[in-house]
């Protein structure tokens, strides 16, 4: 096999990831079947009494209710989240469930916690960082580059 | 989704159990399983390369999603395959594969919300 051609199946398969990539966003509308934060902005009204899978950034805490600030298209909508609690902080991120009440409330059916808090998901981030590293170096302990074929060889035999 | 180096840990911990078994399955094939239980994280890309940005500069609508779904994982797996040498494609791509199905299922908590939301839609109907 050589450099070309496998150059020319790396293209085949970049294309076929791109189009995925066009294909996923092209219709996810279709697939998701709940209103999205830029459709609610847009016109709140006509939505109440929907069902709602909102993905949020938690702005406030207060008392059992919940502030979420939801953006999709570059649209941000800010809704209150009443119903459930969840053990959450200013900056975390939550999923939450449950039907689109008067006045930009949620009456939520179920919150799930991604983030708990905004550090959580700087945590996260960090901890990626030290295992991408951490198999890198693991990586090429065990796999070298030849730089004359541009394969990659198990070293040591 | 769990963090990166969980996937990575998780795949590391199941593949060293594997090895036990399997005798080819050595610590150097264990690491390639490794690295294919990174490839649902790279949807994170987004981070550092908006896909609304990459979607109005190309002018078509545009989403790193795949990325984490088993279609994206066999295609990232077979590009991480070509970077090794022929005869050890067929392994490779296997274990890349695993690897990254492996993280999938890791994923699954999330899966779960919005099927069990959905089932909600239909009980309220």
């Amino acid at each position: 096999m050589n450099t070309w051609k496998r150059l020319l199946l790396a293209a085949l398969l970049l294309s076929a990831l791109g189009g995925l990539f066009v294909h996923e966003d092209a219709t996810s509308d279709a697939r998701f079947p709940y209103p999205e934060p830029h459709e609610l902005a847009a016109d709140y009204d006509s939505h109440v009494g929907e069902t709602a899978l909102i993905f949020g950034t938690v702005a406030a805490v207060d008392g059992s209710e919940l502030v979420i600030e939801s953006e999709s298209e570059g649209v941000t909508v800010t809704l209150r989240v009443t119903g459930a609690s969840a053990a959450v902080e200013s900056g975390g991120v939550v999923q939450v469930y449950g039907e689109l009440r008067p006045e930009r409330a949620i009456l939520a059916k179920s919150i799930v916690v991604v983030n708990d808090s905004g550090g959580a998901e700087w945590y996260k981030y960090g901890v990626s960082v030290v295992g991408a590293l951490g198999f890198l170096v693991v990586f090429r302990r065990q796999w070298r580059l030849d730089r004359e074929t541009w394969t990659l060889e198990a070293r040591n035999g | 989704m769990a963090d990166l180096l969980t996937h990575l840990l998780v795949a590391f911990a199941l593949g060293t159990i594997a090895s036990w078994r399997v005798d080819w399955l050595t610590h150097r094939w264990v690491v390639v399983g490794v690295g294919g239980a990174a490839i649902p994280d790279l949807v994170k890309v987004d981070i550092v390369l908006d896909a609304d940005a990459v979607s109005a500069a190309l002018g078509v609508p545009f989403s790193f999603e795949p990325l984490s779904t088993l279609g994206g994982v066999l295609i990232v797996a077979g590009l991480i395959t070509l970077a090794f040498e022929r005869d050890h494609w067929r392994r490779v791509h296997g274990l890349a594969v695993t690897g990254g199905v492996l993280s999938l299922v890791a994923a699954l908590s999330f899966a779960t919300v919005v099927v069990a939301a959905d089932r909600h839609l239909v009980a309220d109907e």
